[in-house]
This record gives C-alpha cells, sequence and structure tokens, in this order.
C-alpha cells in the first residue's frame, strides 16, 4: 500500500487553481523529489498532506487515512519556515518533541546537534536563521516515521551544511519509510533521490525514476528538468 | 496530550504573567510599608514615595488583568495563525484540544490575577481587626441561602461559579472566533480578524436583543410573588438564565471557531 496517495487531488485559492487533479502513489522505501519551479504547487501538495490545507475537491492519503492526528504521529513535516517558539531554547524543543512524538529519538537528534556544534542550551532567537533551520531538520529526522515530508530543506544554507543535510536524509531516516522533498534545488538532491516528480502549474509534469531518466533519456535530472519547464515556459 | 498541551502553553504564558503577578505583590508590600512610615512621621519625601508607589500599584491591578486578556488575544494569534501554525496544527493532536489547551490556561491566569490582585490589595490596606466581622458575614450568608434557597449555600456558589467560567470561556471565545475567520483569508488577515470581532459583537447584540425579549415572555409566568420577594430565587433565576445565555453563545462561537481551524485553516 502506498505511503502517500492522491486521487484526483485539486485545491483552489479564490478562483486560482493550485493543483488540478492530481493521482500519485508514492510507495515505502523510497526518496522522491518533488521539483517544479516556484508556484507550481510543490508546498499546496505538502500542506494538504500534512493537514494544513483542506482539499477543494479528492483526496490525499497518509498510509490509507485522510490526514489528521493519527497520520501525524507517523509524519514527519519539515516546513519551510521556522516553526518553533523562539523563546525556547534548543533543549526546550527536544523536550517538546519528545513529550508529543512517541517515535522521537532524542539521543540521535543530540548526537546531530553536537556533530553541528549547536549548544542545546542556547535560546532559538540567538540562532542565525539558517542554524535554525539545521535545528528543525535534525528534529524531523530524528524522528523514525513512516512518511517525512520535506518542504525546502536545503533553501537558506551553505553548500557544506547542505551536504551534511542531505547526508542526514540518507543515513536517518527509516529504510521503510517515503522521504517527500520539495525543491527547487536539484543539482544538489538528485544524488539521494529515488524517483521524481515534476509538478507544472498545478498538474505532474513528470514521474519517474531516476535510474530511468538517466539511462533512457540519456539525461541528468538537472538537465531534464531545465528542457522541461523551458519547453513549458516556451 | 490536552495535559501537554497545557503544560507547554503554561510555560509559555507564565514567563510574562508570574512577573508581573510577583510585581504586583510587591508594590502592595512597599505600598503598605511606606504608608506605615507616612502614618508614624511626617516626612515629605516618604509622602511623595508613598503616592508615587500608590498610582504604581494601582496601575499594577489594572494592568495585570488588561494585560491577562492581551495574552490570551496574542498567544492564540501567534502560537496558532502564524509560522508556530505550522508545528501546532501538525502534532499528533486533534484541534479540540489545541482549543480546549488555550482556553483552560487562559481562564487559569484570569483566576490567578483576581486572587493575586485581591490578595495585594488586602496587604496595601490591611490593618487590624479588618476582618473581625467576616466570619458572621459569611455565617449569615449561608444561613440565609440554606433557608430560603431550598438545597443548601454550597449549591448556590457553585452555580455563581459556573456562570463565571462559562463567561470567562465565552468571553476568550469572542476574540478567537473572529481571529479564526480573518486568518482564514490569504491577506489582510489582522485587519480582517478585527472587521469580524465587530460583527459578531454586532450580531450578539441583535440576537441577545430578541432573545431577551422572547426570553422575558417565557420567565414573567415563573416569577411568583414569592419568587419575586426572595432576594435569593431572583437571583438564582437570573444565573440560571445567565448561565444558559452563556452556554449557548459559547457553544456556537466554540463551534464557529473550531470549524474554521479544522476546515478553513490557511497559514500564510
Amino acid at each position: 500500500m502506498p505511503i502517500l496517495e492522491c486521487n484526483k487531488l485539486t485545491k483552489t485559492y479564490g478562483g486560482v487553481t493550485a493543483l488540478d487533479h492530481i493521482d500519485l502513489a508514492i510507495d515505502p522505501g523510497r526518496i522522491v523529489g518533488l521539483l517544479g519551479p516556484n508556484g507550481s504547487g510543490k508546498t499546496t501538495l505538502i500542506k494538504l498532506a500534512a493537514g494544513l490545507l483542506q482539499p477543494t475537491q479528492g483526496q490525499i492519503l497518509i498510509d490509507g487515512k485522510k490526514p489528521s492526528p493519527e497520520t501525524n504521529a507517523v509524519m514527519s513535516y519539515l516546513p519551510e519556515r521556522i516553526a518553533l517558539s523562539q523563546w525556547m531554547k534548543v533543549t526546550q524543543v527536544l523536550d517538546f518533541f519528545c513529550d508529543f512524538y512517541r517515535d522521537f529519538d532524542r539521543q540521535a537528534a543530540e548526537q546531530m546537534l553536537a556533530q553541528l556544534h549547536i549548544a542545546p542550551n542556547q535560546v532559538l532567537k540567538q540562532l542565525s536563521k539558517g542554524t535554525k533551520e539545521k535545528v528543525q531538520l535534525i528534529l524531523a529526522m530524528s524522528r523514525k516515521a513512516k512518511l517525512y515530508l520535506l518542504d525546502e530543506p536545503i533553501g537558506g544554507v551553505d553548500p557544506a551544511t547542505r551536504d551534511y543535510i542531505l547526508h542526514t536524509i540518507l543515513t536517518n531516516y527509516n529504510p521503510d519509510a517515503a522521504v517527500v522533498i520539495s525543491t527547487h534545488l536539484i543539482g544538489d538532491v538528485e544524488q539521494v533521490l529515488d524517483e521524481v516528480v515534476f509538478l507544472s502549474r498545478g498538474q505532474i509534469a513528470l514521474h519517474d525514476s531516476c535510474e530511468n531518466i538517466r539511462e533512457q533519456q540519456g539525461k541528468s535530472v538537472d538537465q531534464l528538468f531545465r528542457e522541461v519547464f523551458k519547453c513549458w515556459e516556451n | 496530550m490536552l495535559g501537554k498541551l497545557m503544560k507547554y502553553e503554561l510555560r509559555a504564558t507564565s514567563r510574562t504573567m508570574l512577573p508581573l503577578l510577583l510585581l504586583t505583590l510587591l508594590l502592595s508590600v512597599f505600598t503598605r510599608m511606606t504608608s506605615a512610615v507616612v502614618q508614624s512621621g511626617h516626612s515629605k519625601f516618604m509622602t511623595v514615595i508613598n503616592t508615587l508607589l500608590i498610582l504604581a500599584f494601582i496601575l499594577a491591578l489594572i494592568g495585570t488583568a488588561v494585560f491577562s486578556v492581551v495574552l490570551m488575544v496574542v498567544r492564540f494569534r501567534n502560537n496558532l495563525m502564524t509560522d508556530e501554525g505550522y508545528l501546532m496544527f501538525t502534532l499528533p493532536v486533534s484541534v479540540h484540544q489545541l482549543l480546549w489547551s488555550k482556553l483552560l490556561v487562559s481562564m487559569l491566569w484570569f483566576i490567578a490575577v483576581f486572587c493575586v490582585d485581591a490578595l495585594a490589595y488586602v496587604l496595601a490596606i490591611y490593618e487590624d481587626g479588618m476582618f473581625a466581622g467576616l466570619p458572621e458575614f459569611v455565617r449569615n450568608l449561608f444561613a440565609s441561602v440554606n433557608r430560603e434557597y431550598l438545597v443548601n449555600g454550597a449549591l448556590y456558589i457553585l452555580e455563581l461559579l459556573g456562570v463565571l467560567l462559562v463567561a470567562m470561556v465565552a468571553a476568550c471565545l469572542m476574540f478567537y472566533a473572529p481571529i479564526a475567520i480573518g486568518n482564514s483569508f490569504a491577506t489582510h488577515k489582522t485587519l480582517l480578524s478585527v472587521v469580524f470581532y465587530f460583527i459578531i459583537q454586532t450580531v450578539l447584540q441583535i440576537v441577545t436583543l430578541f432573545g431577551f425579549s422572547a426570553s422575558v415572555q417565557l420567565v414573567t409566568p415563573l416569577l411568583t410573588p414569592a419568587i419575586l420577594d426572595s432576594t435569593i430565587k431572583t437571583t438564582h433565576l437570573l444565573f440560571t438564565s445567565l448561565l444558559v445565555y452563556e452556554l449557548v453563545i459559547g457553544a456556537i462561537l466554540y463551534v464557529l471557531t473550531w470549524f474554521m481551524l479544522r476546515k478553513k485553516l490557511n497559514l500564510q
């Protein structure tokens, strides 16, 4: 059974269609890149899966269920913005995650914080934006979830940290889980992806494995992305 | 999970509420001390200090009450409607639990402010023998309530507390509902929250007016001379009507807030 499933999923804001009858199934054990230009519907799709938005039509299922507190317990969501309370210390945020998520591995989180030289007794407000993003990613990846939804996880950090983050994603996720990474920095994430979904103007332009793209089309995902979206724009 | 949510809500709010309450208590003690000095001597300097302290103390009494209401509104908006909402609404908790954690902790602070302000006031003005008549007053009050209210005085107090608690919840929801509606729009969220606050207030006033005239017709036949003659029984009728009124208003606003957060959430 797919861990994430969309059936004719549609979302409109006022008169504007953000997602248009999307059909998508993502199986456990796959790392999927949700790729597309700005405004293509990536964040909308992830917010629908996280239960932060309600579909206008169709449905989205996590582990066979509609988004609910129950699905939140098996889904680890990394938003594209800092959602942590800024007055908290890093260690208090760890307490918070321990309290609410049964699958949170505090030891793993503390280990990653130490690797990135983030002191647990620092108040979040005192940290730079990039460091806060790192803390948030560490929290999301320290859960043993069935589905990871990572919205722009490498957007605001330097290239060296980007490598660390991708390494973290690869080494820390539960192998039976699926990871969905939304980004437009394709060159950086391509190496870790099993398959890609190209979103364009609310529709799926392509859903294929990276292996197929490289073997059958003889191109990297990055090259294909540039071509596909150039065509669509013309 | 409600307990855990309340724990973090208390932790977040006590950062500002506790120092404020402590300051009020300290001001009351200093006011009492300087008043004693002023009464025993004729120091002009101490009189000025005492006057300033009394002023600061009165401001603190009002300030704590006002701030607890402001904090209730700001916490709801900031924790649920801004970036923090991305974390709060993806926790494995229901919208009901999120709402009740905010409502219960706000109520707790309202009660704490009332108790601390009352204590501070007593501390500031305390004199020997001030409460000499209190035990007798309480005894008389309970005796009168027991005699006229059929059951017992405790029930009467419970009824009063019930009205106050439900009124507190309804008062919070009076702010939560318009904020939840205003934030469901894509732009002008704060402005629309204010607009919906006034719309809800106006609708409630109109409904209350019609509801009041209808309930007067409903209640009038119940007003027998025996009831009208007894203050306690009239108050009982008033409390029951108020309780029903606040329950209905509270329930409508609660469902409205829950619906907006569950079905129409639109975080930026």
